[in-house]
């Protein structure tokens, strides 16, 4: 499993959060590398570029998914191929604008990195 | 084109368009009467439309899934790919008109029991509405063109 800086600072800023649920959100995304289709629900607005959004729930603070993070990926078919692009709190997030603002900022560095490397 | 997209697809849209267009009459009716204890059966039978229109909506969403990965050029995909920025703007505009209601019901004193029912099928909309964030978002759309060809790339 290949994490971006982009994506694995996110990730730390959300576990250093809720630490208790650190672990559970690992193993989600081990699931989710090895079966990125079984997980969350598919964007519409990407076309065919398959994208999906998870729901993520800390029940160790007692936060539920819907009240949660998201957290999107990309996945590339054949072969099989998964981007992890955001992670974030919803709560942070609730108008719209802002929060495809974000995704968008977040594509971006991946899309720098990625052209870096 | 499969049967469902053929026979079924367009009846349910077009239900879906005109239970929506009933809605917005009928909330207006219920906000100019919001104080009288007999606007109660409007509500519930604005609140039963709400659900009926989100259950045709999910058949509609399900085709569109279907049909994602069909290619651009393909007769199903002209048919499904108009679509979605409409379905985009009843799911969104339903779920503006029932929050809307909801904090007026609220400010009425209307019982906390019917709200919550309320409540209840406006998250099923706002659920639904996050799978639609990026229609329409162009820039969002060619950054995925390109994440997806770097990606492709660099399996060259």
């Amino acid at each position: 499993m290949h994490l971006s800086s982009s994506f694995r600072r996110q990730l730390d800023k959300i576990t250093k959060k809720y630490p208790k649920d650190k672990e559970s959100v690992n193993a989600l995304l081990k699931d989710i590398s090895n079966l990125p289709f079984s997980k969350g629900d598919r964007e519409r607005g990407f076309r065919e570029h398959h994208v999906r959004k998870v729901r993520v729930g800390f029940p160790q603070h007692k936060i539920s998914k819907r009240d949660g993070a998201r957290l999107c990926y990309f996945v590339q078919r054949d072969p099989q191929v998964v981007v992890f692009v955001s992670i974030y709190l919803k709560s942070e997030y609730k108008d719209e604008k802002k929060e495809q603002s974000y995704v968008r900022q977040k594509m971006i560095e991946i899309i720098k990195e990625s052209k870096s490397n | 084109m499969d049967t469902l997209l053929d026979e079924e697809y367009f009846p349910l849209l077009e239900k879906v368009r005109s239970v929506s267009s009933k809605i917005a009459s009928q909330t207006s009716v219920i906000r100019e009467n919001i104080s009288r204890w007999r606007v109660i059966p409007r509500i519930i039978a604005v609140e039963v439309k709400f659900n009926y229109i989100y259950s045709q909506i999910v058949q509609i969403d399900a085709v569109i899934e279907k049909h994602m990965d069909c290619s651009k050029e393909s007769p199903c995909n002209k048919v499904v790919n108009p679509v979605i920025p409409e379905l985009k703007d009843i799911i969104s505009a339903s779920a503006k008109e029932q929050q809307s209601l909801i904090e007026l019901e609220k400010k009425a004193g209307i019982s906390s029991y019917i709200i919550s029912i309320q409540e209840k099928t406006l998250s099923k909309y706002e659920d639904l509405l996050e799978n639609y964030m990026f229609v329409g978002d162009s820039e969002a759309n060619e950054l995925m063109d390109e994440l997806a060809e770097l990606v492709s790339q660099s399996d060259r």
